[in-house]
């Protein structure tokens, strides 16, 4: 998205005003982006949060007091998953409970749909059924380019169906490597360049360039129109290479005057120097390749450099070890299959504590993305004084399944013990204050299931875009104000 | 330089390496003959590799993209003087349920890859109008005009289209130049030249189109040489390979197959040799896998890796090997370090070298500590995740769905239970499990004397070990064979048939990247009779039909 042309003469006047009173270029730059950012209203963020494999419900649901929405603990429920959360950010969250994934949405296979409401009717829709997921709706909206980012997105060979979360039209695949996220967000900033007057010559060269490719295609599609099976694959092609022509720089106005300093991006900068690219799938890096990621994701979006941005920790079951925060086991098979009591050893006891430990890595999830990613977003917004960046934020954490026991794709009554049984839902958490189009410090709850669509229209429409989302009925109405 | 060349592995294997269990279905699901499943998901899987027809058969013209590996091998053989000297990336490939990245329905250009391609060509631009300019176009040093972009499109146009450019696709890139050159200058014109050729759809796919005759596609001269460069090479046909074909030398099933086997002993169709074969079976996948018990593991997996590939060099491609002896190789090439991890005796020297194994140290592929490795969880071995490789890989059993409930797959619990009796309590006696880890858990049992580092055990936490079992047949309700270690479940396997029709399945999808099945039938027959090599085999696909010709469905 390139700068208006009245925004552009603000920043032009205030740098030459600074030249002229004696400040140095590279002050007088500082303090034109500076007047640019407070002409311009404060832009609206996104972040999109993945945990994988979905929560035990009985320490992931709020506990809500009195029948009163408003008044609920996210640290009073066993592990408590969203504990983290209680102290600084309850205010700002809200839970829903009460979603369903598109007819056909089953197990961890749900992930591909899970985002898009896009339905293949009794089973999931085939690989070349066109899909966009919310993240990339709410940067299309904004005419922005999203920042995706994963640490273990994939299997290291490629991407199979357990990664495929994201789509634009097609499956996306995020960027594994922090530290050349990090360089393309922040590339230049700081730098003391001046802005160029006039519109940037290049844009007319590169037009011309991607219109020769679109005619390429155009002659393709024209020279195989017999080939009725490779016309979807021309016709995709195409789409994509238009809409490369049509796309924005990636970037509103940056609000920051340097490139931030991140502790997690310089240590990874330092453990991978000198290393094949494979270092970047090492299951030992796991957990910095993470911290990195949420730390870029936090400061992309305090910065305003992105202003929609999605993290994707790992791939649906992915079968990491995660003794690393303390609790031995893959987490997938070993930990996340949490059928409550299962003992087919008596004479060793019974495990009550196998649900308690899949809840810690979940809780381990939240923790890294509160630490990282949403602590920078507690402070001043730069482009809205008085506010904090969160209050301009909608961060939005999801999962493909309610919980790993029954890996349902709606709500379903389970017994974690000998206690009374419990709801599963989608975890489906809202936190930030979307710029005021949000109402926040609540638990929604449905007494029958919508379509999780629902909540993405929503977050669309109080992100101030619109949304499509085939299995929608409608936005939910208790978030927005 | 930033692109990933990272050894692909099996993600229909993969897709199951989170397996706990699985549903109550029992039935071998096969789709009917030759035509596409899509496996109860609605996702498009491939062909039934498994499927025989008898006679080969042809399928239909489409455009294959290149894969993100093949892209980067044809730049860097195009473009020799910039090799090093760009960096950009190209995401991960959509693999197929057979584990391969060039599967030519999943292969498209979405939003992503259309962005990257441009950056992509953008890199290599900016890095050939630099100083190479002068070595790539010489013309560039005395006479910057559009005569001598027109030798660039002569030269690099070509090979990126692997054909000549028409005088219209010439006149347009001409044009571009020209836009560019007027505004810039002479090389930022070369540049963007290069940045639209790169991501021009005649360069990104490779056509396996033809022309039409008398009903048939009969494939040009420049496909029939594309074809062999990237189905045996993984890159870009050398302007050798297309003036050959032009000639029309390459005219005959004959001469193709001939033409196939010289490729497939170079240094690229040793590579996509390989690559097969990490498709297929998933061992390179230990290189990035962990495991927390044993510490040395870490500096060792690469290693394993490397065995495993001077194993499948010499056993392939050195002794021209098939299936029989891919399974029953005495043999490995452990490094000295590698040799102690396994408890080999102590190797001379410091390089890997050809090492008989011990006698009851297993034998062949299954052996290999690499595959082993990565098919085990973190702190245990996995009978079931080995006994499937077998299944699916081997015997084309395809797994059934994972059902919603699955029961926990509780912690190992060392100096009470071996895995073994673990996976034997938890999924025999559940019926909710049994119906499915029957048909799989007890060949993976003929693993269980190797820990999930690949090392040999006697015992596991005190408890004496067993891998005496058998391969179920189909329907778990009687044995295909008994053994009672890995060498006789391996010399097993290697005396049925079902591996040898499966593995034939599997070589040709991987060759045509296509969704229909029994294209490579011609010497099929002759590979399921042990006749033939795996190389001969991949060389007599390029004699099929379905190589020249292609028809509408």
């Amino acid at each position: 998205m390139g700068h208006s042309n009245a925004s552009l003469r603000v920043r032009r006047r205030v740098f030459l005003s600074a030249l002229g009173l004696g400040l140095t270029a590279a002050a007088a730059a500082r303090l034109s982006r500076v007047a640019l950012a407070q002409a311009t209203p404060a832009s609206k963020r996104f972040l999109l949060f993945y945990m994988p494999h979905g929560a035990p419900p009985e320490h992931f649901r709020p506990q809500v007091m009195a029948d009163d929405p408003t008044a609920f603990s996210l640290n009073e429920s066993g592990v408590s998953i969203l504990g983290p959360l209680q102290a600084d950010l309850k205010s700002y969250t809200t839970v829903v409970q009460g979603l369903k994934y598109p007819k056909g949405a089953m197990t961890h296979e749900a992930i591909v749909v899970a985002l898009s409401g896009v339905s293949g009717g009794e089973s999931l829709p085939a690989d070349d059924v066109p899909r966009v997921t919310l993240e990339h709706q709410i940067a299309a909206g904004l005419n922005v380019k999203p920042l995706i980012l994963g640490a273990c997105a994939h299997r290291p060979f490629g991407l199979d169906k357990d990664g495929k979360l994201m789509w634009d039209g097609t499956p996306v695949v995020p960027e594994k490597n922090p530290l050349a996220a990090y360089d393309s967000v922040f590339a230049g900033l700081g730098q003391g360049t001046t802005p160029a007057p006039g519109p940037d010559p290049n844009i007319a060269l590169t037009d011309a360039l991607h219109s020769l490719t679109e005619a390429e295609l155009q002659g393709l599609q024209q020279e195989l129109k017999a080939l009725t099976g490779e016309q979807t694959k021309l016709k995709t092609h195409l789409e994509a290479v238009q809409a490369l022509k049509a796309s924005g720089s990636g970037a509103g106005v940056v609000s920051c005057d340097k490139a931030p300093t991140l502790a997690a991006v310089d240590a990874l900068r330092a453990a991978a120097a000198g290393q094949p690219d494979e270092f970047f799938l090492k299951e030992e890096n796991f957990p910095k390749l993470l911290a990195a990621q949420l730390q870029l994701a936090g400061a992309a979006l305090r910065c305003n450099a992105r202003q929609v941005v999605a993290v994707q920790p790992m791939y649906t079951n992915c079968e990491f070890d995660f003794g690393f925060m303390g609790t031995s086991g893959a987490h997938h098979s070993v930990l996340s299959h949490t059928q409550p009591q299962q003992n087919p050893y008596p004479q060793v006891g019974l495990d009550v504590k196998v649900r308690e430990k899949f809840a810690s890595c979940q809780r381990w999830f939240i923790e890294q993305l509160l630490t990282h990613a949403l602590t920078p977003l507690l402070e001043p917004d730069p482009a809205d004084p008085g506010k904090k960046v969160i209050d301009n934020t909608i961060v939005y954490v999801m999962s493909e399944i309610g919980e790993g026991a029954y890996h349902p794709t709606a709500t379903t009554k389970i017994q974690p013990g000998p206690s009374e049984p419990v709801l599963s839902y989608l975890p489906s958490v809202i936190i930030g204050g979307g710029g005021g189009a949000l109402k926040s410090g609540q638990v929604v709850t449905f007494a029958q299931d919508r379509p999780a669509g629902d909540v993405y229209l929503s977050l669309c429409q109080a992100m101030g875009v619109t949304g499509t989302f085939p299995d929608a009925t409608g936005a939910v109405k208790e978030v927005l104000v | 330089m930033m692109r990933l060349n990272g050894r692909l592995c099996v993600a229909g294997l993969a897709g199951l390496l989170g397996l706990a269990a699985c549903g109550a279905s029992t039935e071998t699901k096969k789709p009917p003959n030759g035509d596409m499943t899509t496996g109860g998901s609605g996702i498009v899987t491939g062909p039934d590799p498994v499927t025989l027809c008898g006679s080969s058969k042809v399928g239909a013209p489409r455009l294959r993209r290149l894969s993100r590996d093949e892209i980067f091998h044809t730049l860097d053989d195009i473009f020799p003087e910039v090799k090093g000297a760009w960096s950009a990336k190209l995401s991960a490939d959509a693999i197929s349920k057979h584990g391969f990245d060039n599967d030519s329905t999943l292969l498209v250009v979405g939003k992503q890859l259309a962005a990257e391609l441009d950056t992509l060509g953008t890199a290599v631009g900016t890095a050939l109008s630099g100083a190479p300019l002068a070595t790539a176009l010489p013309c560039s040093t005395t006479t910057k005009d559009a005569a001598c972009a027109q030798q660039f499109l002569d030269k690099y146009g070509k090979r990126l289209f692997r054909r000549a450019l028409t005088p219209d696709e010439s006149a347009r890139y001409v044009a571009l130049f020209q836009q560019v050159s007027t505004a810039k200058d002479f090389a930022t014109g070369i540049s963007f030249v290069t940045r639209a050729l790169v991501q021009s759809p005649h360069a990104v796919y490779r056509r396996e189109v033809g022309t039409l005759v008398a009903g048939t596609y009969e494939l040009s001269p420049a496909e029939l040489a594309t074809e062999l460069a990237y189905d045996f090479t993984g890159t870009a046909p050398t302007p050798e390979l297309l003036a050959a074909a032009e000639a029309g030398q390459l005219a005959t099933p004959e001469a193709l197959e001939a033409k196939a086997r010289e490729l497939l002993i170079t240094d690229n169709g040793l590579r996509v040799v390989e690559k097969f074969f990490d498709s297929w079976l998933g061992y390179g996948r230990t290189s990035s896998v962990s495991k927390p018990g044993v510490p040395e593991f870490d500096g060792l997996r690469d290693q394993m890796v490397g065995e495993t590939r001077r194993f499948l060099g010499q056993v392939v491609v050195t002794e021209n090997g098939g299936l029989n002896e891919l399974l029953t190789a005495s043999f490995t090439y452990p490094t000295p370090s590698l040799a102690s991890f396994y408890g080999f005796p102590a190797a001379a020297g410091s390089e890997a070298t050809k090492t008989e194994r011990p006698a009851g140290r297993g034998i062949g592929i299954l052996a290999q500590g690499s595959l082993l490795a990565a098919l085990a969880g973190p702190n245990a071995s996995s009978p079931t995740k080995r006994g499937v490789l077998v299944m699916d890989r081997l015997l084309c059993r395809v797994p059934p769905p994972v059902p919603p409930s699955v029961p926990t797959l509780s912690p190992p619990q060392p100096g009470t239970f071996t895995t073994r009796q673990h996976y034997e309590e938890i999924h025999a006696k559940d019926p909710a499990c049994k119906a499915c880890h029957s048909r799989f858990d007890p060949i993976g049992f003929g693993f269980e004397h190797y820990d999930e580092v690949g090392r040999y055990r006697e015992q596991e936490g005190g408890l004496p070990v067993s891998s005496v079992s058998y391969v179920p047949t189909d329907d778990a309700t009687a044995h295909l064979f008994d053994f009672t270690n890995l060498e006789e479940l391996a010399r097993g396997l290697a005396q049925q048939k079902l591996p040898y029709e499966c593995t034939s399945g599997f070589l040709s999808t991987y060759v045509y990247g296509a969704p229909e099945a029994c294209l490579g039938e011609a010497k099929r027959g002759t590979f399921i009779e042990q006749k033939l090599s795996f190389l001969d085999y991949l060389a007599s696909l390029a004699a099929e039909p379905h190589f020249r010709q292609r028809v509408q469905p």
